[in-house]
């Protein structure tokens, strides 16, 4: 049993502890709150990684799209012929034609899925796939050729490397598995060259959706960019910072699950806001006469409402290692799902915050109570 | 002067429901003595133990403490003064049930700022001075009555305060016990503290250096 020196966390700690049943309860429902909370900011993380993936993936400084694009997965086309222009403003080392095109997948067993075709450079390999687990990236140059991630062989009727389908009519070949690599639209991403791309989706040669921009190591990027704009107009230039983020404001936003997730952890506080808020008050209004004994030997209002604050501040602490506990376990156990909750330092940093101020919350009626404390109550 | 009255008033609540509890009481307390209050039940010795202590500011008169006149100060640094001059006892008892008797005697001397070692061989010294040395890790609900009244007549002399207030502290407790702690607040005084026990209690008449007597909020001294 912990045992610390004589003063207030001694005290917030023995009132907390001295109730083993009233604490247990107290940092299950914190615990509780906290896996709440966190599931909803781990699904948050998941969807704006995932809406954002194709651009935190290829190595591309700054993107040009067509004027007006809002989010990476829904393009409109863009003459491929500014790629010259693009090459000659001083400062770009690259500007590698990709295609993201939604379109239509036909399973082998004949029933259909819409997936979205992803068309890169195999020359310079921008924007191509990732975390390749089955088959080689080469075998792609090959006609007919696609790659796809292992999260969504099921939803596309196939089993694995070999398997054939047919996208917009034409032949689909997999020659390659990537582990891991979700969409916010649950319409999977379909690798393949650039060529392949305008032909399934019937682009002519002439076409692509975006150029990848490469920077020379010592380009000023800000400069570049707005020199690119000036070339390009009326084709936008983003840096892979604000069209990435553009991407997730797009589809958290547009679809409502960035405000239903918020809204849902918004729930999660309020549940532990009342869990600890009931004890607190409970274990608070038990002691007021050994409180007001406390303020008549000349405690300051202050350190009375340490003791709650403290209490509040080991609930806090002891709940979310509990739930936190919780989360990574689920995010663990959820790695293989195609919408899984994801977990950063700095979302689990938000979620401890949240926690701390969940509890204080909860500690503010307890405060509220000690604050109106009456010293003449020891004399009744 | 540690503490004195003058002239003090204390009045309850306002327009019709106005208690008048107490009604110009003048008073010193000398070091060294033990001195009683009792009177009727209502007769406002609380009330009389709580401006003494600087719990409650009077309505009128001043109170004295230490050389200061303080009936005017504010809250908190009532409470800093309390800190420095005061022990209470209740009838009540009133000790924190999750901290041992050491604890709770710990929590006293951190208050008036102690730390660390000195903290510890202090609350134990106090223990032992009213007679628990062996009872220091046991808990209040492993404590007899009188017993919980020791722990608290040991944290009311943490920071060794030359004040001790006493309401009713034996009223809870059966004979030999309760003269026990009569006996134990007549030595305290005897050590040179001022010691005001408000009573009932016949077994306190025997320990008593003075005794004063309220009647409606008015003082008659006696004995
Ligand atoms: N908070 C209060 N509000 C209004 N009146 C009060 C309050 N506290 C005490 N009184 C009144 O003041 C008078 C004196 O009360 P006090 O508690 O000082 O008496 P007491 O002598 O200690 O009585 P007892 O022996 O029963 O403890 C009583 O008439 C009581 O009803
Ligand atoms: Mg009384």
């Amino acid at each position: 049993m912990l045992r610390p020196a004589p003063g207030i966390v001694l005290l917030a700690w023995r009132n907390l502890a001295s109730e083993r049943l009233r604490f247990a309860a107290t940092l299950t429902g914190v615990a509780f709150a906290v896996v709440l909370m966190g599931a909803q900011l781990g699904l948050l993380l998941a969807f704006a990684r995932a809406a954002s993936t194709l651009i935190d993936h290829a190595d591309a400084d700054l993107w040009v799209t067509q004027a007006g694009t809002r989010s990476v997965d829904i393009a409109a086309a863009l003459d491929l012929g500014r790629r010259h222009l693009a090459l000659a403003v001083p400062g770009v080392v690259a500007a590698d034609p990709y295609m993201v095109q939604f379109a239509f997948w036909r399973r082998p067993d004949g029933g259909t899925e819409s997936v979205i075709i992803t068309g890169f450079d195999p020359a310079s390999g921008r924007g191509g796939p990732w975390n390749l687990i089955a088959g080689e990236l080469g075998q792609l140059l090959h006609p007919d050729s696609v790659i796809v991630d292992r999260l969504f062989l099921d939803k596309l009727g196939v089993d694995g490397l070999g398997a054939v389908a047919e996208i917009n009519n034409r032949r689909a070949r997999i020659v390659g598995i990537t582990s891991g690599i979700r969409t916010f639209t649950q319409s999977p991403y379909v690798f393949t060259t650039h060529a392949q791309a305008q032909n399934y989706t019937l682009f002519s040669p002439e076409q692509t959706t975006y150029l990848l921009i490469k920077l020379a190591p010592e380009a000023e990027r800000e400069a570049v960019r707005q020199a690119l704009a000036a070339r390009l107009a009326p084709a936008r230039v983003w840096t892979r910072e604000e069209f990435a983020r553009q991407s997730q404001r797009y589809w958290l936003l547009t679809t409502g699950a960035g405000s239903a997730l918020l809204l849902a952890t918004l729930l999660g506080m309020v549940v532990g806001v009342v869990i600890v808020g009931q004890t607190l008050f409970a274990i608070t209004v038990d002691r007021l006469k050994e409180y007001a004994t406390w303020r008549a030997l000349g405690a300051s209002r202050g350190e009375l409402m340490r003791v709650i604050l403290t209490q509040a501040l080991i609930a806090a602490g002891g709940g979310y290692l509990l739930g936190a506990l919780a989360v990574l376990a689920l995010a663990w156990i959820q790695r293989e799902a195609t919408a899984a909750i994801a977990v950063s330092p700095a979302m689990m940093g938000l979620l401890f915050l949240l926690t701390l101020a969940m509890c204080f919350a909860g500690a503010l009626i307890a405060l509220g109570r000690l604050i109106r404390l009456d010293v003449c109550e020891v004399f009744r | 002067m540690s503490l004195a009255l003058r002239e003090v008033s204390l009045v309850y609540g306002s327009g019709e429901t106005a208690v008048r509890a107490l009604d110009g009481v003048s008073l010193a307390f000398h070091p060294g003595e033990l001195t009683l209050l009792v009177g009727p039940s209502g007769s406002g010795k609380s009330s009389l133990l709580m401006v003494a202590g600087c719990l409650l500011r009077p309505s009128a008169g001043e109170v004295e403490v230490l050389g200061e006149r303080v009936q005017r100060w504010e809250q908190e640094a009532l409470a800093r003064l309390r800190r420095r001059a005061f022990g209470f006892v209740f009838q009540h008892y009133h000790l924190f049930p999750a901290l041992s008797a050491w604890e709770n005697v710990a929590m006293a001397l951190w208050l008036k700022g102690l730390r660390g070692e000195k903290l510890y061989r202090e609350a134990l010294a106090l223990l032992e001075q009213v007679g628990l040395g062996d009872r220091a890790r046991h808990r209040p609900d492993e404590l007899s009555g009188g017993q919980k009244q020791r722990v608290a007549v040991a944290r009311a002399l943490a920071g060794n305060a030359p004040i001790l207030l006493a309401d009713e502290p034996t009223a809870a407790l059966d004979g030999a016990t309760g003269h026990g702690i009569a006996e134990l607040l007549a030595r305290l005084a005897h050590q040179g503290r001022v010691v005001l026990v408000v009573t009932h209690d016949p077994r306190m008449l025997d320990v008593a250096d003075r005794i004063l007597r309220l009647e409606d909020g008015r003082l008659k001294e006696s004995g």
